[in-house]
């Protein structure tokens, strides 16, 4: 191939590349391992709250998805905020923290640039909305690996129309298998994430569960943060009601919210869904998002 | 996470009630039951719980205290908490504090007690709880088992030395005991990758590093090349003696002939080979001969201003 002098130069003298330092990090966990390397991404000098999404994905019915883009923009702040606005009003309140989400994305089979719509599309989205947020993703090896040019797949189906791939947009990534030759189950990656929240609850920093839609394994997830809250107040539910599957179920069951005091309810809409954060502490305005004030 | 226990020491008597007060108090956060306690092996690391602390720290910052005090004469002894409490805040000439340092020190965590269960600040090792209580830092350790761990009988306070008196330092805010497994013991060196890693990942995060030396022996040795080989900043106290003191000799003047010498002088007088101890200085020289020079601080132990003038040069007072 042939190069002009200063290619050829640039190709052999650069030690850095932005688009490298710039591409999230992969650790591949077996059972029993630990996982330092990734649970390094909490010694970041980002506010300590950590917030975990949850929700449906492949199964979402498309009446829902409306809901995925309110999270998206409660999470990460209204663009039309006037400039003359201060700095501290609530309309710039914005998530700032760590945020661990299943890390993934479906692509189409047969066209591999379309994307189907899941929860795990909302908290990719904070990264550039959010530059105070660390966005980590755990992902369930739920199937065999294969690199592909249009991402690593981590699941497909030949019922499904599309395959599971590594989200692109993440800082970091956790990528769960029991052993090389076995495949996890989907349950894996909540069952982590809660393990993962051991230490910062142990240190006393807010968490929350926020659920939108979802299926059995999101029922289990919030089933368990509920029944662990009760001891631990890290351990916050927010419910989106009328975003369908077991979110939704849950949102509307009175007697389990009854029991359960720390398991919050917001409307499927933007002003709902900030009012709660807000309160919750999962968005902040800018001057009080002190590094580490608990 | 197996292997591993939270134990409060909260009820650990003495000095440990003058300890809550003052600076201490202003730490952003401590486990209000007492020191937070681990025990870990080197396979699983450290466990995130614990090394959260570090996070909790307002400066992004955390230093390793190694060394010793084996030789101090009387005078070094005495010198030794002055020369860290000197250089770790800088003072009006009223005494108030201008700068300090906020964020995390680290040891390898053990101190004596007397009999009534008081803690002495006679070691290295109680750096760190010295001043948690001066100026607040987040004071943290990881320590071996080089032995089997008994509570003592008057105070119930963590014994993990061969007499009672050895105590894990229940003035800080976290501890970490490292064991091979729960019926093997370790080497006084086997916490030292675990912490190096711990530091690497820090560093990694933005945290500012380094290990402040004082005398020591071929552990101290390790932890000084150990640091530069990762790119870790040193400070080496001159006048503390021993291993610290051939470094600095080496480092400054090239001079080699103390590095390794008490090792050394140990196989000679058993009549064995020295080839090891010309293995150590030759990887020793190696790893100096690749290193940053700035790396490297040199400050007096007499002189508690030097160490003032390093915090302050390396941004390591806010």
């Amino acid at each position: 191939m042939a190069t002009d002098d200063s290619t050829a130069k640039t190709a052999t003298t650069a030690t850095s590349a932005s688009w490298l330092e710039s591409s999230p990090t992969l650790f591949v966990q077996s059972e029993g391992q630990s996982c330092e390397k990734f649970l390094a991404n909490f010694f970041r000098n980002v506010r300590h709250f950590v917030l975990r999404g949850t929700g449906g994905c492949g199964n979402m019915k498309p009446e829902f998805y409306f809901g995925l883009e309110n999270l998206k923009q409660a999470l990460g702040g209204d663009f039309d905020v006037p400039e003359e606005v201060p700095q501290d009003d609530i309309r710039r309140a914005k998530f700032e923290g760590f945020c661990l989400f299943g890390g993934t994305r479906m692509i189409g089979k047969v066209d591999p640039t379309q994307i189907y719509l899941g929860i795990t599309e909302v908290f990719p989205a904070l990264a550039a909305r959010c530059p105070d947020a660390r966005i980590l993703g755990v992902v369930a090896k739920a199937g065999h690996l294969r690199t592909t040019p249009h991402g690593t797949v981590v699941s497909h189906s030949d019922a499904d129309p599309y395959v599971t791939i590594i989200h692109p947009v993440q800082h970091s990534t956790l990528l769960l298998q029991p052993t090389v030759d076995k495949l996890a189950n989907w349950d894996s990656e909540y069952q982590r994430c809660i393990d993962i929240c051991e230490a910062p609850a142990k240190n006393n920093w807010p968490g929350l569960l926020i659920a939108y839609n979802g299926g059995g394994v999101t029922a289990r997830e919030i089933s368990a943060w509920a029944q662990l809250g009760r001891k631990d107040p890290f351990y916050r539910v927010l419910l989106v009601k009328d975003s369908g599957g077991t979110a939704g179920e849950f949102a509307r069951d009175q007697d389990f919210l009854d029991e359960h005091a720390h398991v919050h309810v917001c409307d499927n809409n933007v002003e709902s869904m900030r009012a709660k954060l807000l309160e919750l502490g999962a968005i902040v305005t800018p001057p009080a998002s002190v590094s580490n004030i608990r | 996470m197996t292997n591993q226990s939270a134990i409060a020491l909260s009820t650990a008597a003495g000095s440990a009630s003058s300890i809550t007060s003052g600076a201490a108090a202003q730490v952003p956060h401590t486990d209000a039951r007492g020191c937070f306690l681990v025990v870990a092996t080197p396979g699983e690391g450290l466990p995130p719980a614990f090394k959260l602390f570090a996070t909790s720290a307002v400066q992004k910052a955390i230093i390793r205290v190694a060394g010793g005090c084996k030789g101090f004469t009387a005078e070094a002894s005495a010198a030794m908490m002055p020369f860290f409490l000197g250089g770790f805040a800088e003072k009006d000439t009223a005494g108030a504090i201008t700068r300090k340092y906020k964020g995390v020190v680290f040891s390898g965590g053990t101190a004596n007690a007397n009999e009534d269960g008081d803690l002495a600040n006679d070691t290295v090792t109680n750096v760190p709880a010295v001043l948690r209580e001066a100026y607040g830092v987040v004071a943290m350790s990881t320590t071996p088992r080089t032995a089997d761990m008994a509570l003592e009988r008057k105070h119930g306070g963590l014994v993990v030395g061969d007499t009672v008196s050895t105590r894990i330092d229940y003035r800080q805010d976290a501890a970490a005991v490292m064991q091979k497994s729960a019926s093997q013991l370790m080497d006084w060196d086997g916490d030292v990758p675990v912490y190096f890693d711990f530091m690497g990942d820090l560093k990694d995060a933005g945290f500012q590093t380094g290990v402040i030396t004082l005398n020591g022996g071929d552990i101290t040795r390790d932890e000084i090349y150990g640091a530069l080989s990762r790119g870790i900043p040193v400070i080496a106290v001159e006048g503390s003696l021993r291993e610290t003191d051939a470094f600095i000799k080496a480092f400054r003047d090239g001079d080699w002939s103390d590095t390794c010498a008490e090792k050394r002088a140990k196989l000679i007088k058993g009549g064995k080979d020295t080839k090891a101890c010309d293995d150590i200085v030759a990887e020793c020289q190696r790893i100096v001969a690749g290193i940053d020079r700035s790396l490297v601080s040199i400050v007096k132990l007499t002189d508690p201003n030097s160490l003032l003038q390093v915090m302050s040069a390396r941004g390591l007072l806010v």
